[in-house]
This record gives C-alpha cells, structure tokens and sequence, in this order.
C-alpha cells in the first residue's frame, strides 16, 4: 500500500451485537488498497459485508478497529475535508419521496454548493431530465437508481463509490450505467462499485477484490484473475466411470460432469492430448473434449464456497 | 448555513406543512364564520343597568357583617367599603350577560371582557396570600391570561409534535438522513442546523398562524362585536402571547425532533410524547405533586398565558387538609424550563446520532 492510494483500508473489522447479544462479524481484518484511476470492482455473496465496508467507508458506520481513509483522509474523524471529491450511492435510492427528482437533487446540491446547471447535467447524464420534474414517488426503481447515479455526479467527484448500481435497471439501463461507469473511469476518476453482476463486473472493471464472510479472498486485475482460474477440460465419454478412475490413476483432479457420460478435468488446455492419450492406452475413446474457460463467475463461486446468491 | 437553508426549504416544501397549515385556517375561518353569525354589531340597550342592584345591597350587607362567601377568610381585602361596591358591581352583580350583548369584545382574545384591560387583564382573587398547613403564609400563583389566543396556542403545540417528530421521522423513513451524512458528515453539525431551522420554521408556522386568527378575530371585533376595554397594554400581551406560543412552539419541535431521532421513527415519536403527556398528568396529579411545578406540559402553558407556575402544598388542617396552588417560579422562569427540557433531549439525541451506525 502506498500514501498516495486513492482508498486505503487497513485490519477494518466491523462487529455487530446479535439479537440474544451474540457478536456477528461482518468484515473481518479487511485490507484493501486502491490507487486511483479506473473502475474497482468489490465483489462477494449476499453477506459476505460488501455494504458493511461501503458504510464504514462512508462514515456511516464506526469500525470496530482499523482504519479507513479515503483521499488521504480518516474517515472516521476528517471525513468532511474530502467529502465534496466524493460521490456514493449505497444500497437503494434514498431521497424525499414528495419532491420532484429535479428538487431532491437540488436539495442535495445546495448542501454542497452546486449550482442548478449541475443538476441538470447530471439528469441529463442519466437520462432522466424529461422526468426531473416528476415526484420521486412516481419513479419507477430503475429511474430511482439512475437519480440516484446522478447524484453521485452532482460533485463531479474524483472518486465515486456505487453500491449495487444496476439493481432495478432493464437491460438498457444496464449497458447505460456499464458506459457511463466506463467512460467515468477512463475519465481519470475512480469508481468503486459493489456489485452482484458478475458478467457486468467483468464487462466493466479493470481490478476486482473478492470477499467473502468478512474477508478480502482475491484481489487483481480482471484479466490476471480469469487467467489463472480454474479452467477445465470437458471430457464426454461412454464409461465416464471408469475414465475418471482411470485419469485419476494419472494424476489428474477429476470432477463428475453434468450427466454420466461426461467428467470435468480440472486442468490446463495444453493437457487435452495427454488426457485423449491416456484414455485411448486403455481403450477408452472420447466422443467429445473440449476446454471451459474460466470467467468471473467461476472463479467467484470457487472461491467464496458458491455459498449464498449472487 | 447552505445546510440551514435547505433544511429551512425543505420544512417549507412538505406537503405536511401546508396541508396542516391550510386546515389549521379552514377551522380557524369556519370557526369565525360561525361566530360572525353568532354575534351582533349591536351593544346592549342604552338603558340597560350594568349591574343588578338588590344583589350589589346583598352583597354589601354580607360585606359589613364580614361574611364573604365569595372568598373565605383569606379573600381579597379591599382598602374601603366602596372598594368593595365597585367590585361587586363589575363582577359579581354585573347585569353584562344579561343584557344580550352579543357583540365580540376584541379583549376576549385574551381574558375576560372588560372595559379596562391594564386594570383588569388578571383573573381577580387569585393573587392573595393565604396560610398553608404549617402556618406560613404563601402567596398564591397568579393564573394564566384565560382568553381565545393563549388557549388556541395549546392546540398549536400538538401540531408542533406532529409537524416535529415526521420532519425527521421521515428523514429516517425514506433513508435521506443518511444520504445527508454523505454530503455532510458532520454528524452533530448536521442534527444542531436541524434543529435550528426546525425551531425557526415552527415559530414562524406558529406566528403566522396565530396571527392569522388573531386577523380574523379582530375583523370579528370590527365588524360584529366592540374594541372597548382594549388599550395599549393589550396589543402589546397580544403580541407577547403570540411570540411566546410560537418559542413554545419551536422547543416542541426541537423536542419532537429529539425524540424522533431517538426513536428513528414518527409514530413512536409522537405516542411517546403523547404518552409523557399524559403519564405525567396521571401520575404526576395523583404520586407526585411536589414535582408537579417542573414538569414541561405545566411551564409550556405557564410560559405562553404569563402565569405564574403554581406548586401544590397543604392547607387547612388535620384531617381536613386541601390544596392550595402557592406561587413556584415566575412565567419566564416557567420558559426557561421548558428550554431546558427540550435541551436536555435533544442533547441526548445529539449524542446517539453523533454514535449511532446507520446500517
């Protein structure tokens, strides 16, 4: 980690106190730097204490120990010198339901000193400035996330935390935040986004952190962590039984495949002759291999144990 | 102060405000419909006797033997006998109602009619001394201006609560409160400007309001009714009840917000100062009496009609005690303590904000 990181987490553990006064750790010794520039994305399952973070981040929330900062500040006490670089929307929309989505963000604005030429950039960033003037209450969840998304740019921030960004969206709504975060991030801001997208997240980011019960599992490039996933050869034969004691034999991690005449083999591509020749050396012979890449998701599910729902 | 405007922005931006507002004058202008209707531009008959005066001989008779069935031996003493005739003329044998004077008297916005508000503008007989259970003497509390205005500002007080607890229940309902703090998470900057727009807002509210009424209750007095007895020192309660109602109002909602923010919820925030208010007129009244002089409902209505909070003590003797309502505190004392109260809270509710997680 370095001084200069535009978001920089060190040992955050966050307790909470159960009903029948149990302690329920939400985020467990977090470590998180990120240097600025660029799309982050903070992936893990429902629980896992994604929004946890978010908050302590935020300052809406007091970490247990640990320390946070944010643009070189300790949110915890100097939160305030660099909220005006910072833009975040956490979980749902959360705006007066009576005014109209022009004067909520307007609200909002003033606090920070932005003029009205603001607002209406940022509805129109989001495509909503036809319905700017319509109440909060008449929106439907998708035009509440994108005000939502606009407020985060009232700012014009230097770096934007999104919790959740596309829930509710349509699939336009989707690819219009996915370009909207992108051209953002190739902007020089930074983006922190939380997500359960995981194909958006892959479309989207260029690091990921993983998390999963409180703990950061993996961290790095998209590209990086894909490459080194769990990639597989499929392999679709009569006796997948026998073939898969058979690889086993050789040394090979052999899964059961969808039915029983396939076996996934949890190896390199390069593998695929040597498996075809072992199989064929005791007359076994394929009526189908071939390679399973590894995506996002894959690699998600491994490492967080596939507990919870995406 | 941009975070005090627009919180002042918003308090007047609710729908809530206005739809209070705006019923608040619909009841105030029907209400004074009907006393237009109920009221006469005519005085009484130029011929009418102001006072009855076989009872005024009766009462004088009474007097001289000294049996004042009116007051008990601790009445009011008067300095001589025509002392005596004139009150009993003006008050106790007065031939006013009688007379079908239909007419609104301008100075019953804050007392009783009469033709001379500086000389009168007290209830009589309450300021007297008398002896307690123990044989001190104590001076009895001076009672509230009993007219339309101070009593109507009780009404305004609940709205207070009302408007109080859902300005910021709601910020806890609809989750802005939090979206606040990522604008400015100063926390207790943020609940203090809070509090003061709040507490401007509702005085505002509240002076408008009862402005408003005192306008058409004036009009009345114009129109179908009488300004006699109305004099400099009138306008000048009117305008000092008004004022005091709407300070009131203002810790009321202060207080209201406190306990909103407490509670994170408008209901609970309104039944539990619904509730303190009638806990501590049930129990208060019937285990603790001594206390009674500081609890906030009894100095908020102390404060606004200008009387003096009174305590209870024991008079009389074994076993036939009463009670007597001695002199405590001074009406501005009576406000400084409902300052305190609604201090006390909200401090209380800085302090949970300030620590609270918002999850």
């Amino acid at each position: 980690m370095t001084g200069t990181a535009v978001m920089e987490v060190r040992g955050l553990r966050k307790e909470f106190r159960g009903r029948k006064g149990t302690e329920i750790v939400a985020v467990d010794n977090l470590d998180i730097a990120i240097p600025g520039g660029g799309v982050y994305g903070f992936l893990g399952p429902n629980g896992s204490g994604k929004t946890t973070t978010i908050r302590c981040l935020l300052g809406l929330i007091r970490p247990t120990s640990g320390s946070v900062k944010i643009l070189g500040a300790d949110t915890t006490t100097s939160l305030h010198q660099v909220i005006d670089r910072i833009g975040a929307l956490v979980e749902t929309p959360k705006f007066f339901p009576n005014f109209s989505g022009r004067k909520n963000l307007r609200m909002f604005a003033r606090v920070a000193g932005v003029g009205k030429d603001a607002v209406d950039r940022s509805l129109e960033t989001v495509g909503l400035a036809d319905r700017g003037h319509d109440s909060f209450d008449s929106y439907s969840l998708g035009m509440k996330q994108r005000l939502a998304v606009a407020g985060t740019l009232l700012k014009d921030p230097e770096l934007i935390i999104l919790d959740e960004p596309a829930n509710g969206l349509d699939p336009a709504g989707i690819v219009d935040i996915r370009r909207l975060i992108r051209s953002l991030g190739e902007q020089g801001k930074t983006i922190f986004v939380s997500s359960h997208q995981l194909a958006e997240v892959q479309q989207t980011c260029d690091d990921v952190m993983i998390i999963s019960k409180g703990r950061l599992v993996r961290s790095g490039s998209v590209n990086d962590l894909v490459a080194v996933g769990s990639a597989a050869i499929l392999v679709e034969i009569d006796n997948a039984a026998q073939a898969r004691e058979i690889l086993e034999a050789a040394g090979y991690v052999v899964q059961p495949g969808a039915d029983d005449r396939s076996l996934s083999v949890e190896t390199i591509p390069e593998n695929a002759q040597h498996i075809n020749h072992v199989l064929a050396y005791n007359n076994m012979f394929l009526s189908g291999l071939r390679h399973r890449e590894a995506s996002l998701e894959s690699i998600f599910l491994e490492l967080t144990g596939g507990e919870g729902e995406l | 102060m941009r975070l005090f405007q627009t919180e002042m922005i918003r308090f007047w931006s609710r729908r809530i405000t206005w739809v209070t507002l705006a019923a608040a004058a619909i009841v105030m202008l029907l209400s004074v419909a009907y006393a237009f209707t109920k009221s006469s531009a005519e005085g009484p008959p130029a011929d009418a006797v102001s006072f009855d005066a076989q009872c005024v001989d009766q009462m004088l008779g009474d007097y001289r033997n000294n049996e004042d069935v009116f007051f008990g031996p601790d009445g009011p003493e008067f300095e001589n006998e025509a002392d005596f005739v004139r009150f009993a003329q003006d008050e106790m044998c007065s031939n006013r109602w009688e007379d079908n004077d239909d007419r609104f008297h301008a100075v019953s916005l804050l007392g009783s009619e009469t033709d001379d508000w500086s000389e009168n503008r007290r209830p009589y007989g309450f300021n007297t001394t008398t002896t307690a259970s123990d044989g001190t003497k104590v001076r009895e509390a001076n009672g509230p201006l009993e007219g339309l205005i101070p009593g109507i500002a009780i009404a305004f007080l609940i709205i207070s609560v009302v408007l109080g607890s859902s300005f910021m229940g709601a910020e806890y309902k609809s989750g802005t409160v939090e979206n606040l703090l990522l604008w400015e998470p100063r926390r207790i900057r943020v609940l203090l400007t809070k509090y003061a727009a709040g507490f401007v807002s509702s005085f505002l509210a509240t002076v408008l309001a009862m402005g408003f009424l005192s306008g058409l209750l004036l009009l009345l007095a114009t129109f179908r009714g009488t300004f006699e007895g109305v004099d400099g020192r009138f306008w000048i309660d009117l305008v000092s009840v008004i004022a005091r109602a709407g300070l009131v109002g203002g810790a009321f909602f202060v207080l209201a917000m406190a306990i909103a923010t407490i509670s994170r919820n408008t209901t609970a925030a309104v039944g539990a100062i619904l509730g303190w208010f009638v806990l501590t007129n049930v129990f208060i009244e019937l285990f603790f009496k001594p206390v009674r002089q500081y609890e906030l409902f009894i100095n908020a209505v102390a404060f606004i009609g200008e009387a003096e909070t009174p305590k209870i003590i024991k008079g009389g003797e074994a076993p036939n005690h009463f009670d007597i309502w001695a002199y405590s505190h001074s009406y501005l004392t009576a406000g400084l303590l409902v300052a305190i109260w609604a201090g006390v809270i909200a401090s209380i509710a800085l302090v949970l904000f300030s620590r609270r997680d918002l999850t």
